[in-house]
């Protein structure tokens, strides 16, 4: 699945640091969502969207495989 | 209800392990203290040195688990970093799935060990094939609870 959660990030000059304590999550967790190596669960995929105060579909593409 | 024992709260967590840190220090003291009867009565050395070893270990690991989990509500923000890595989805992704392809890995590397053993020793064979059986029932019975609760 791909994300827009870097350049969401990048727009609002938040570090990856202060987004990880804001949902609850390592570091090391939002840099394999930003590198697409990891799947965001449901409930992470709304935290994110909350804190961007963003849809879910505007943040994650699905793509069919 | 085991998955939902495994989503339990950190703060219960915490409690949980602190009983488990101290449960351990109990049972690597009493186990230390079979090793000194065993000294006396048993003829086998090697027990004693196994249980001793065994027991001070398991002694040692619980009293510092038990350290641990009660100096860490003491200092918020060792407390709240290491509450985000408990609660880490990835980090549970990540524990979940090497728990299961390292329970595969030890079950062909067991077969192929009694595989060898049975062209040198039978007795030892046979050991190793009953924990392959052992750790078999234990998945099968593990997986239709986990299919029933969930």
């Amino acid at each position: 699945m791909k994300n827009n959660i870097q350049s969401f990030r990048k727009e609002r000059r938040i570090t990856q640091e202060e987004l990880a304590v804001a949902v609850d999550v390592t570091r090391q967790t939002i840099i394999s969502l930003e590198s697409e190596r990891y799947n965001a669960s449901l409930q992470l995929a709304f935290k994110i969207a909350q804190f961007f105060k963003l849809s879910i579909e505007e943040i994650f593409i699905f793509e069919e495989e | 209800m085991m998955i939902r024992m495994l989503d339990i709260p950190f703060e219960k967590k915490v409690e949980l392990r602190k009983i488990i840190g101290v449960s351990v220090f109990i049972l690597g003291i009493i186990i230390f203290f079979i090793s000194i009867v065993l000294d006396k009565y048993s003829i086998y050395n090697f027990m004693y040195g196994f249980y001793l070893g065994t027991g001070g270990g398991l002694a040692c690991s619980g009293l510092a688990i038990a350290i641990k989990y009660t100096m860490l509500p003491k200092n918020q923000e060792k407390y709240k970093k290491r509450e985000i890595e408990d609660t880490d989805e990835r980090n549970k992704f990540i524990k979940k799935n090497s728990g299961s392809i390292s329970f595969f890995i030890s079950l062909i590397l067991l077969y192929i060990s009694a595989f060898i053993t049975s062209f040198f020793n039978l007795f030892v064979c046979f050991a190793i094939l009953g924990a392959v059986v052992l750790m078999l029932i234990v998945l099968f019975l593990t997986f239709f609870i986990m299919r029933a609760v969930n």
